[in-house]
């Protein structure tokens, strides 16, 4: 109980929840820009929370990510054009809703359901981690890498149409990781005698290059439609704020079972809100006595798609919080903002330093407050922000990705390191890889590597990883994982097939 | 090391196999669609050329300096050719190259590349 007020007081103190009020209406503000992501936003915050207390910086990127998931929402009920990727479902529904002449009662829908969505998820992962982290503890170094191997699996086979492409992201990602220097015995290794990877390759670097560069790269590759400018929906925006709290409220099943969708997808590693928001509406589509008239404007798709992407925030913070994995690419870059503090991230975190994993729930239902009254306030001056054109937006970020980059370590060679990375990362992109294993493998790399070999240290016997219950389920687990993306695969290829058949 | 020798194997026999699936007739159209890819993609390779030239000079020339003519090239590109937009592209070029020096500088006590 102490630590909990340590750190709500830290967390509700002026200045921090000042910062959280800057970091909410910067992350709605990017999400609500087409083509600059939610991941994007946090990556760039990143660099400007380093001078702050731990739990103030971490507040401040949460606020963020909780902003930037509603953000999302203004260019996909207006616009009908996904600000994020996490915001596509949102498009069916809402953006006809405001076609039909309700544009305020779409985005107050979407904003409802986000805060409550939110407010759900927040609630699941109070619960969840800590006993989750008590049982992490238990386990030794062998346990812990087949929970890696596991979580690996599972991010190949979840995220991308193509199990194999998945599977070679991440291991590409996994050869990166090895770069640099040996973490056990402090060996320089795989660094080709060259200055420029001694230190091996940042896994900020590596995030901000692959998700941020290759995305800006990717925007411009329609060279005839950056050229002009997208006009926005015009309407009347009323927001009629209590009323339709009452007609979001007035949808319990909806709420819950999306946030729930939301909450568990958000849990599993690899997948994000770009997955939540279509399960969730697909769901509910299928729940609905009226599955015929999803896709014209009606209320539940709204809810659905916005409270189901936004509980994945809460949901992907179980098993940062109590496992020490990061569940997306926005969950690594928190899971870095801590290490950059120096605090180490596992099952031990809740228990070392519970003043700040305390902290972190209430800054999740202080940011989701937040973002609904100014949402509720400055919505109107937002849907300005979705005409600014894309020859601002990528040069400008690009300045913002390379400043973030060298105030990592003010070291030149990063930069160097940045513009690689970003080739690299738009090589794959182009070529239609998903890019989230790869940066998944980068970070698990190292923490699968040193407990492989602490635990071959311990005892040299290799059976062990199979003989130990634990270690055990979770190998099978990550067999599993890999073998039923295969069969679904096939699945899939087999009917494909069938219609094909059919046509001809 | 072990470890690593398996990877590498995993990493190169998941390559050709994907090539394999490749079809023959690919090889002989590659040559003409790597051409018309060029041709889509041309701004794509503006704007790593222009930020693999930013990230070099950036230790000669400064941080102002470089990040001032690169903005001012990349938007001067994509830009429509207003005056409106002109005008916009110099103020956030000058914004962003000194306006982040400065920030940086004595706010966050971080020192960017002044140059030589």
């Amino acid at each position: 109980m102490d630590m909990f007020l340590k750190g709500a007081a830290e967390v509700l103190s002026a200045s921090t929840l000042l910062y959280m009020l800057i970091g909410s209406i910067a992350g709605i503000i990017a999400a609500a820009i087409p083509g600059f992501t939610v991941t994007m936003a946090i990556v760039l915050s990143l660099p400007l929370t380093f001078t702050m207390e731990p739990l103030q910086g971490i507040a401040v990127m949460l606020s963020v990510y909780v902003g930037g998931y509603t953000g999302g929402l203004i260019s996909a009920a207006l616009l009908g054009i996904p600000g994020t990727p996490s915001s596509v479902a949102t498009t069916f529904d809402a953006f006809p809703m405001s076609r039909n002449g309700e544009p305020g009662r779409a985005l107050s829908i979407g904003v409802w359901a986000s805060f409550f969505g939110t407010m759900i998820s927040t609630a699941v992962l109070v619960v969840a981690a800590p006993p989750l982290a008590v049982f992490a503890v238990k386990l030794g170094p062998w346990e812990y890498f087949s929970l890696i191997v596991f979580a690996l699996s599972i991010v190949a086979s979840l995220v991308g149409k193509s199990l194999q492409r998945g599977l070679i992201a991440a291991l590409i990602g996994l050869a990166i990781s090895t770069i640099g220097t040996d973490p056990i015995l402090g060996r320089p290794r795989f660094d080709f005698n060259l200055e420029v990877l001694a230190a091996g390759l940042p896994f900020l670097v590596v995030l901000i290059g692959i998700f941020a560069i290759s995305q800006l790269a990717s925007e411009v590759e329609d060279a005839a439609a950056i050229r002009k400018g997208e006009q926005i929906a015009k309407g009347d925006i009323d927001f009629k704020t209590w009323q339709v709290m009452r007609e979001v409220i007035s949808r319990p099943i909806n709420l819950v079972r999306s946030s729930i969708i939301g909450v568990l997808v958000g849990a599993l590693p690899g997948a994000g809100g770009s997955i939540a928001n279509l399960v969730a509406y697909d769901q509910t589509k299928r729940a609905s006595k009226t599955p015929e008239r999803f896709g014209e404007g009606i209320a539940d798709g709204v809810v659905a798609s916005e409270s189901g992407n936004s509980a994945t925030a809460g949901g992907g913070l179980i098993p940062l919080i109590a496992l020490g994995i990061p569940g997306s690419a926005v969950d690594a870059i928190l899971m870095a903002s801590l290490m950059v503090h120096g605090i180490s991230v596992g099952p031990r975190l809740i228990m070392d330093n519970a003043d700040l994993v305390y902290g972190m729930f209430i800054a999740m239902a202080v940011s989701s407050l937040m973002m609904l009254v100014v949402c509720i306030f400055s919505m109107r001056t937002f849907l300005r922000v979705a005409e600014v054109p894309k020859w601002v937006i990528v040069p400008v970020v690009l300045v913002c990705c390379v400043v973030g980059t060298f105030a990592l370590n003010n070291r030149v060679t990063d930069l160097y390191l940045l513009g690689a990375v970003g080739v690299l990362g738009y090589a794959l992109r182009a070529l239609d890889y998903p890019l989230a294993p790869l940066v998944l493998g980068v970070i698990l790399g190292p923490i699968a590597e040193t407990n492989l070999r602490r635990a071959l240290m311990t005892d040299g016997d290799w059976t062990l990883f199979v003989t130990r219950p634990v270690s055990l389920i979770f190998l099978l687990a990550g067999i599993a994982s890999v073998a039923w993306a295969i069969r679904s695969h096939r699945r899939r290829q087999t009917s494909k097939k069938n219609d094909e058949e059919a046509v001809q | 090391m072990l470890v690593h020798g398996c990877l590498i194997v995993l990493l190169v026999s998941a390559i050709t196999s994907s090539l394999r699936r490749l079809p023959a007739s690919a090889y002989a159209q590659f040559a003409g669609d790597f051409q018309a890819w060029l041709k889509a993609r041309q701004l794509v390779f503006v704007l790593f050329v222009c930020l693999g030239l930013y990230l070099a000079m950036m230790p000669v020339i400064g941080y102002s300096i470089a990040t001032f003519v690169f903005l001012a090239v990349l938007q001067f590109w994509f830009a429509p050719k207003t005056k409106s937009a002109a005008a916009t592209v110099l103020v956030l070029a000058i914004v962003f190259s000194v306006g982040l020096n400065w920030l940086f500088d004595e706010v966050f006590n971080v020192f960017l590349p002044r140059g030589v």
